[in-house]
């Protein structure tokens, strides 16, 4: 006769640690971003810090449920353009041009903050996963704005908030026509 | 099984693929007398096949994760059964293998599995499924249900309709069944 408490148990451990292989994967993809980002900054430990906060963070939130599996998903694609930005005005010496810093910094933030802003309120997405796309956007920006000095950083964050805000009302104004439009 | 009952069983796995681990007891519920009597079929022995079934129905579990919503839930469960199964009873079969004998020895048995016979019947329901899709016009052209008349129809005009006919089934199948 087969226990099924026990079955029952065996089940659910089996369960989760799908799950956690599931939400793994998106490592195969942080984990050389993060490299990258760790060997070309000037100050690695921190870097490597905030790699590690980014990858636990995607797969505790890709393995809670699948709202968190979008909001990851959505988060590092809108942090990869400042990302990038930021990656590229260090290699290119232009750091040291505060105003160019913060300008550029500020425009692909507000450009990643417009996209995810308009993607997430056309989803019409709930709080809990603006805030999880917001905090891994914010975070993946980071890890290449971090040696560009605070002027970038916060440049980037305030630009990035503002266009979400104002992006998301769009989306979820242009949800909320087609919606009634049928 | 009726069809509220496969809907039951898709509608949990799509709900533990969200995260939503309150869907587990309807899973077991609905799941599990289904996994048992399906390993009864091949399995012979009693406490095999509840072992067997145990093992179905933790696999299951740890691929919930990876399960696609959009496809039957029951067959994908059939899928990993099928598979399960047919371990166990090929590690049966070299349990029981016997030291390489001389030339007399008996050939394999040429005819189909338990297992295998149960796939054909899976098989065999979703094409008389797929079938019920189609016209009574196209049923006749493929040779099933009644002929229709076909007086002053050339060779050539009916293999096309049969083409035709076939493409249909082709795209039923693959709306059904992906």
């Amino acid at each position: 006769m087969v226990d099924q408490n026990e079955l029952r148990k065996r089940a659910l451990r089996a369960y989760e640690f799908g799950r956690l292989r599931m939400s793994s994967r998106v490592l195969l993809f942080l984990l050389p971003l993060g490299v990258a980002c760790v060997l070309l900054s000037d100050n690695r430990i921190v870097c490597a810090l905030l790699a590690l906060l980014i990858g636990g963070l995607a797969v505790v939130l890709r393995w809670l449920h699948r709202r968190g599996v979008e909001a990851v998903e959505i988060g590092l694609k809108a942090g990869m353009l400042p990302l990038a930005v930021s990656i590229a005005l260090m290699q290119w010496g232009h750091s040291s041009s505060p105003a160019l810093t913060i300008s550029a910094c500020s425009a692909a933030g507000a450009l990643a903050g417009a996209w995810m802003g308009y993607q997430l309120g056309r989803a019409r997405a709930g709080i809990p996963v603006w805030l999880a796309s917001a905090i891994v956007a914010l975070a993946a920006a980071a890890l290449g704005a971090m040696d560009l000095g605070a002027g970038g950083l916060v440049g980037l964050s305030a630009s990035y908030i503002a266009s979400v805000a104002v992006a998301g009302s769009v989306g979820r104004f242009r949800a909320m026509q087609l919606a009634r439009n049928g | 099984m009726d069809a509220a009952h496969r809907t039951a069983i898709s509608d949990a796995l799509s709900r533990l693929a969200d995260g939503d681990r309150s869907a587990f007891t309807a899973l077991m519920t609905e799941l599990w007398p289904v996994v048992l009597a399906f390993v009864r079929k091949t399995v012979r022995e009693a406490a095999d096949a509840e072992d067997v079934a145990q093992e179905v129905f933790v696999k299951v579990a740890s691929r919930i994760a990876d399960y696609d919503r959009t496809r039957d839930g029951l067959t994908w469960v059939y899928a990993i059964a099928a598979f399960e199964v047919r371990t166990h009873l090929r590690r049966l079969q070299r349990r029981r293998e016997a030291p390489p004998l001389a030339e007399d020895a008996e050939p394999a048995d040429p005819s189909p599995s338990p297992i295998d016979l149960m796939i054909d019947e899976e098989i065999s329901r979703t094409l008389v499924d797929a079938l019920g899709e189609l016209s009574d016009a196209d049923r006749a052209l493929l040779g099933i249900g009644e002929r229709i008349a076909d007086k002053g129809v050339t060779s050539t005009a009916i293999r096309k309709r049969r083409q035709r006919a076939l493409g249909r089934l082709r795209t039923v199948w693959s709306k059904l069944y992906g």
